[in-house]
């Protein structure tokens, strides 16, 4: 059984598990693009742009291009915005996780015992990428340190980002459903159903928080140069920052490597956590999601085996962790997760405690969710000043929330959850950050305001969802965003009743102009439970 | 793409799938039962009721034979046969971005516009297919001469722009008067794409010698089965839409599995 260890519990800034991670990344790094192989190859089995990467200078414009069955078999496999984002990138961290272990074993290493290290940025002063990324050079001084990588500029890339327990959080582990109903509900922690999903649609919960900000976090954008024409104007994007580069970058599967702990974590830990239904805190047991994307007829996840050989999987054999042979040293999330958030909820609204079904036929048949507001324009962000704007409320609906609120839905007996919605967000930069607040007026400034805080959202992926002649057809992706906290303050405080209620957007550093950030709609929505 | 079961079940979402292919399941009834050729608009233009027109007539001597209504009538049922099915998920776009007291309005002003369109789309079309019954009067050369430029058109990368543009869910305005005339107009533009995606496939079955009910299915499938293909870059190739077909094979083949006798 091999043991995923936190970076920053090793000891030492080049400890061993480091430094043959560098030297297994080496050896990758010396074959072409055209090896499945190559360190080269699995970043684009994440994504692959090549204007992008002959302008980073991760491939040479001269060098030949994966052979065409390659490309349709590996290439730009990435899944986001989808229920297998978890599943796929758990078989993705192992098969390069087995390339590396065989680069160390031909290398002469400790190929037995070898395992990815995880970074967990929510503990103090390690909000910061690992000092052995961070040089140019190995221990010894020479300097080609294969685990440098120039093009990162986000905040976590230099030192501890002071902002960072305000932008990242672990709320998604707190939703003890996998895939919510969507539609304008919760997409729940591991994502809603699709097919193959390369980019476009709902964030699912851990996709958001921490995934998405972290990219963003460590990839940034430079802080003077632009890129060529066409796309002259918009800053110059970390490798992190964007999906068809994010993977060339070595940090990308440290990363990685703590989401996936944090999907285990949210799967068992801890052990005796409180389950209302069922299927909490389990994955989905349909052949739906089992299956994976062969069933809707879609291309299978496929990674390539240190042989060169083709490895097939499907997110049913992605659930067992100790089956794949590999465990965490430690599930402890990093920053508190309240388990029990609807035992503390219920209590605080004065309603009786949630009773535990035992049964899946105790569970309510279905979910209804339900438009509650909805904003009246499409909403340009740029620059650095906050933006307000307003959400009309429908009277009836906020009538029915108010009643679940006071009472608990008549079938449930527990009260509705409420979420906001940013629809089809589009842009032409991925390294954008803002925040959001919901109720906040007008004069108020929102530092002093911490309680009308909703989240924070990064455009991890939005240009390739973006594109119009993308996989989605440039419809952009949808952040849904649950502010059931919010509103039941507003109710406890009787402010519920009004016709309107403020959304902040409050850029995260200056947003260019020619980032063309877009925001379709915003729109509040409130889910039976 | 999302798909049509979901784990938390929205009743109202099913029922809505349910009768737009109830509504499209009655249509394809009508045209295949032996009053069929009365709402049939290849029977009608391919001269099995035109047969006894006189050679060398005129346009308006074919209009005099076959009915304004008629035509409308048999038009407005192929199109809820063929092209009803396919609007499924922007209906569900629609109710999803609609308050609930809007959601059946919304989805039938979306449906109002989409057939609007596509009828109104009719007039050109079966005009068109008269006019080359009339004019040719040997409905083969016309069928495999509307098929290759039907095939042509396929592979052209407008087709595949027109078709991406199917896949479009905007954000729709939801207060006072404005959601029926948004989802309306979200019904128009999604017809004008669909009509510039699938007019040839359409004008095909027009001139089908016989048989018309039959390809008239075998187009509805082949337009179903391209929604559902992923958007992709416009280019210029032939794309079989085949996502389909293999659903349904890894689904047989898992259902055989599973029952498979030790």
């Amino acid at each position: 059984m091999f043991t995923r260890q936190n970076i920053y519990e090793l000891g030492d800034d080049w400890a061993e598990p480091i430094l043959w991670y560098a030297r297994g990344v080496q050896a990758m790094k010396a074959r072409p693009l055209s090896d499945v192989t190559s360190w080269s190859f699995y970043g684009a089995i994440h994504g692959y742009l090549r204007w992008l990467w002959d302008f980073h200078g991760i491939t040479d414009p001269s060098e030949p291009e994966p052979s065409a069955d390659d490309a349709a078999t590996y290439v730009n496999q990435c899944q986001h915005q989808t229920w297998y984002f978890l599943p796929w990138h758990r078989g993705y961290l192992l098969a390069l996780e087995r390339q590396v272990r065989r680069e160390i074993e031909l290398l002469g290493g400790p190929h037995d015992t070898w395992a990815l290290p995880y970074w967990n940025y929510f503990e103090t002063d390690r909000n910061v990428v690992p000092p052995a990324f961070r040089t140019p050079d190995w221990p010894d001084g020479s300097g080609d340190n294969p685990l440098f990588v120039e093009q990162r500029w986000g905040p976590m890339a230099i030192a501890p980002d002071n902002d960072f327990h305000e932008l990242v959080h672990l709320n998604p582990l707190s939703d003890r459903e996998f895939s919510g109903p969507g539609n304008g509900g919760s997409t729940g922690f591991g994502g809603r159903p699709t097919a193959f999903n390369w980019s476009g649609g709902d964030n699912g919960g851990a996709e958001w928080q921490p995934h998405n900000i972290i990219h963003t976090l460590v990839g940034g954008q430079h802080p003077t140069l632009t890129f060529p024409p066409p796309n002259d104007q918009v800053p110059i994007l970390g490798l992190m920052s964007v999906p068809q580069t994010a993977a060339v970058d070595p940090i990308f599967y440290l990363h990685h490597c703590n989401v996936d702990r944090l999907w285990e974590s949210w799967n068992n830990f801890p052990a005796d956590k409180l389950a209302i239904n069922p299927n909490d805190w389990r994955n989905p047991s349909g052949s739906d999601w089992g299956d994976g994307p062969a069933a809707s007829g879609d291309r299978e996840f496929a990674m390539p085996n240190t042989d060169g050989s083709t490895w097939g999987f499907t997110p049913r054999e992605m659930e067992d962790i100790t089956a794949l042979d590999y465990e965490y040293e430690d599930l402890t999330p990093g920053v508190p997760v309240e388990s029990d958030i609807l035992g503390a909820r219920v209590s605080n609204l004065g309603l009786p405690s949630p009773v535990k079904r035992t049964r899946e036929s105790d569970m309510s048949s279905e979910k209804t969710v339900e438009m509650l507001g909805s904003g009246e324009n499409k909403i340009s962000l740029s620059g650095r000043a906050r933006q307000i704007n307003g959400v009309r409320m429908s009277a009836p609906g906020v009538a029915r929330l108010s009643s679940s609120l006071a009472r608990g839905a008549a079938r449930s007996g527990l009260p509705d959850r409420v979420f906001l919605n940013l629809e089809n967000v589009r842009s032409d930069s991925d390294a954008v950050l803002f925040k959001v607040y919901v109720g906040l007026s007008a004069e108020s400034n929102q530092d002093d305001n911490a309680e009308h805080f909703a989240g924070t959202i990064s455009l991890f992926g939005t240009t390739l969802a973006t594109d119009p002649d993308g996989s989605h057809a440039g419809n952009g992706i949808t952040h849904v965003i649950e502010i059931t906290e919010i509103f039941d303050r507003m109710y406890l405080d009787n402010r519920l009743d009004t016709a309107e209620i403020n959304v902040g957007l409050v850029p995260v550093g200056d947003i260019p102009e020619a980032a063309n950030v877009e925001i379709g709609n915003i729109s509040i929505y409130r889910q039976s439970e | 793409m999302s798909r049509l079961t979901d784990p938390a079940g929205l009743r109202w979402q099913l029922i809505s799938i349910a009768a737009i292919l109830v509504t499209a399941a009655l249509a394809w009834l009508l045209i295949f039962s032996a009053g069929g050729p009365l709402f049939s608009t290849p029977v009608l233009c391919t001269g099995t009721l035109l047969g006894s027109i006189p050679g060398g007539a005129q346009l308006s001597s074919a209009l005099a034979w076959v009915s304004h209504s008629q035509l409308a009538v048999s038009w407005y049922v192929m199109l809820m046969a063929m092209m009803l099915p396919v609007v499924t998920g922007a209906v569900i776009h629609v109710q999803v971005r609609s308050f609930r007291s809007d959601r059946m309005a919304n989805s039938f002003g979306f449906i109002l516009g989409y057939l609007a369109i596509w009828m109104l789309a009719g007039l050109p079309i079966i005009f068109l297919a008269l006019f080359l019954h009339l004019l040719i009067n040997d409905t083969a050369v016309l069928f495999v001469a509307s098929l290759g430029l039907a095939v042509i058109w396929q592979i052209t990368a407008w087709k595949q722009f027109a078709l991406n543009k199917c896949h479009a869910r905007p954000s729709l305005t939801v207060f006072g008067s404005q959601p029926l005339l948004a989802s309306t107009r979200f019904g128009v533009s999604y017809a004008l794409w669909c009509l510039v995606s699938c007019a040839p496939l359409m004008l095909t079955t027009l001139m089908m010698p016989v048989h018309g009910p039959v390809w008239m299915l075998v187009v509805a499938v082949w337009i179903w089965a391209e929604r559902l293909e992923v958007p992709r870059a416009p280019a210029y190739r032939l794309t079989v839409p085949k996502r389909a077909f293999r659903a349904g094979q890894f689904r047989i083949s898992a259902l055989v599995n599973r029952y498979k006798l030790p």
